[in-house]
């Protein structure tokens, strides 16, 4: 009797000792979360429901939401943000989506120089954003009117990122080149997971690559293409496309996305007067993001071919490996 | 004994003609810059594509006049040179990434061995937020920080950044989960407590996630020049200071790309020293220790 008394005894002590190692190892986390993750966002919105005068009284008003749909719908350079950062997210997708892809299923395959090419690919991702849009403005700006007065003699020719008319399709370029090379890590990691044997199978009954890829590739890795996806489609509306870095470094020379507009306009806003206002477009922002997302989601779920299986608890580890991957973007 | 060669199909040719060009093109503006970097300014003027005799001038006009004018936290003004900003770099991008590896490494060990209902939650959480497209919450950020008192602290920088809700954390979970408890037992026989067991075993073990998600993050942070620009208005960093660079008349651009030069090269060095780690550790399972 006296043994098992001391066998619990031992038992609930190293419960105890187990829960205050716990208490003690969870609660700085715990409190940086309270703070900055709970408070900032309850901040965020008691922040939208003010208003502050010169001298920084506070009145409890509505009136930042009322500004930013009327802004929304009125203000010419509020909605050329916007247009901007939806315009640059689609045709950034629709090129960079299906390039990364196929690079992916290259390197998947291993063909001739898929190690030094991958490496070289990467570098845009470890390469400062600022270095990568230094560089990329003295070739624009200073480059092109030399390589143009050597290729056609006209001693004329604008830079392109000072040149108006070719700023945009610039800028677009500059970040359909660098994105291209960041999509295909997540896809070749994920590809990289595929079972060889499904593959082999399928090259034994006569499928060539294509098929390979559009039959048993795309739909293995799908759950990494609808995460990558659903990721990506969250900043559809804020998406700075390096803008702020591109109007600093050129001085100027910039296409106002929703990312360019917010971060100008918490940079000048010194007295933080119109904090109130970013807040609420935040959260209206944050709304009409999560229509998009959910709606994409909804609509990548359909197309899921796992959804259905019955591995659903298989198809959850998939997911989070997909997760982990996509990590590389940020 | 000859082997059986799989012909490569035409495709794949076609594609690999694209990536090389493609890579070239990437390659290009970065040894451009470098050439740049390395000539004098009279020679770039004439020709900013040519091939002149390199010099190290540009490298030192860069650590005497790189700099970034700011006010102290005392309202007095102040500049920081080349010295003090990669100083500045150096302690928020190692702190930061010390931060975002020790967290969710204690997050991810804790709700891995300790089963309780709140560690279930807390993964059950994480999920659910990184699933919630929450956007434009930097001046509420601002104003915290400024409330609690971390805003303008490089240090204060490092509590910013010791979160959990991130997929790290459920790379550590998954890892410490995927480890056999007999490790954890044994050790506890042995008189071993808590601390010991995490500190001399567990953080141990988890080591080869742990450089890769350190790594991983010191590459962004030393990169990063919006948070910099943000909360740290008097320690600005190297990377925030370029952007401001070209603002300076005493500038020129072979100064400039020097600059960017020196800016690359903690993140080569250790792209360099991990490539592995970098290209072929993310799997669809997690990070391969």
């Amino acid at each position: 009797m006296k043994i098992t008394n001391k066998k619990v005894s031992t038992l609930q002590s190293k419960k105890q000792k187990d829960l205050r190692f716990y208490c003690l190892m969870m609660a700085i986390p715990i409190l940086q979360f309270c703070i900055m993750w709970v408070g900032v966002n309850f901040n965020s919105i008691i922040l939208s429901l003010k208003e502050y005068d010169i001298q920084m009284n506070i009145t409890w008003t509505f009136n930042n939401f009322i500004n930013v749909v009327k802004d929304i719908l009125s203000d010419e350079y509020l909605q050329t943000s916007l247009l901007n950062s939806i315009q640059f997210y689609i045709i950034n997708f629709l090129i960079t989506m299906p390039t990364s892809l196929i690079i992916s299923f290259y390197f998947y395959k291993k063909f001739a120089l898929s190690r030094p090419l991958k490496i070289i690919l990467f570098l845009p991702s470890i390469i400062s954003a600022v270095v990568a849009i230094t560089i990329f403005y003295y070739l624009a700006d200073r480059g092109w009117p030399i390589l143009v007065e050597m290729i056609t003699g006209k001693k004329d020719a604008m830079g392109l990122l000072v040149n108006a008319e070719t700023r945009l399709v610039t800028i677009l370029v500059y970040n359909i080149f660098y994105s291209m090379a960041s999509g295909f890590l997540f896809y070749s990691s994920a590809m990289s997971g595929i079972d060889e044997s499904i593959a082999e199978a399928a090259q034994v009954d006569g499928a060539n690559m294509v098929q390979e890829f559009w039959h048993i590739t795309m739909p293995m890795i799908f759950p990494t293409f609808k995460t990558f996806l659903t990721a990506g489609v969250a900043t559809i509306l804020i998406g700075d496309y390096g803008m702020y870095a591109f109007s600093k470094i050129s001085g100027g020379s910039a296409v106002p996305t929703m990312g360019y507009y917010l971060t100008s306009g918490i940079m000048q806003d010194t007295t933080q007067v119109r904090y109130p206002y970013f807040a609420a477009l935040g959260i209206v922002l944050s709304i009409l993001t999560a229509i998009i997302v959910f709606t994409v989601r909804g609509f990548l779920n359909r197309l899921d071919p796992f959804e259905d299986m019955e591995s659903r608890k298989k198809k959850g580890k998939r997911r989070k490996g997909a997760a982990l991957t996509c990590e590389k973007t940020r | 004994m000859r082997k059986n060669k799989i012909k490569t199909p035409v495709g794949a040719k076609i594609i690999c003609v694209f990536l090389v060009i493609y890579a070239s093109a990437i390659l290009y503006p970065y040894l451009l810059a470098l050439n740049s970097a390395f000539r004098d300014w009279g020679s770039f003027t004439d020709n900013i594509f040519g091939v002149s005799k390199w010099t190290l001038d540009n490298f030192k006009q860069v650590f005497v006049q790189f700099n970034y004018p700011v006010t102290m936290p005392d309202g007095t003004p102040g500049a920081f040179y080349f010295d003090g900003l990669l100083f500045n770099s150096a302690l928020y991008s190692l702190g930061c990434a010390a931060a975002a590896s020790i967290c969710p490494c204690i997050v991810g060990y804790c709700t891995a061995k300790f089963p309780y209902k709140f560690s279930r939650f807390i993964i059950s959480m994480i999920y659910v937020l990184m699933g919630l497209p929450i956007v434009g919450t930097t001046v509420s950020e601002i104003q915290m920080s400024q409330t609690i008192g971390i805003y303008n602290t490089i240090p204060g920088m490092w509590f910013l950044k010791f979160g959990f809700v991130g997929l790290y954390t459920l790379l550590f979970h998954s890892m410490y989960k995927s480890l056999p408890n007999e490790y954890v037992e044994a050790a506890y026989m042995d008189g071993a407590g808590n601390m010991q067991i995490f500190t001399r075993i567990m953080v141990p073990m988890g080591m080869p996630t742990m450089s890769v998600v350190f790594i991983l993050s010191f590459v962004n942070f030393w990169s990063d020049y919006t948070t910099p620009m943000y909360f740290l208005p008097s320690y600005p960093t190297l990377s925030l200071s370029l952007l401001n660079f070209a603002e300076l008349s005493s500038t020129t651009e072979t100064m400039q790309m020097a600059a960017c030069v020196l800016l690359c090269i903690p993140s080569l060095v250790l792209f360099a020293c991990f490539t592995e780690k970098f290209t072929e550790n993310l799997q669809v399972g997690g990070i391969k220790g």
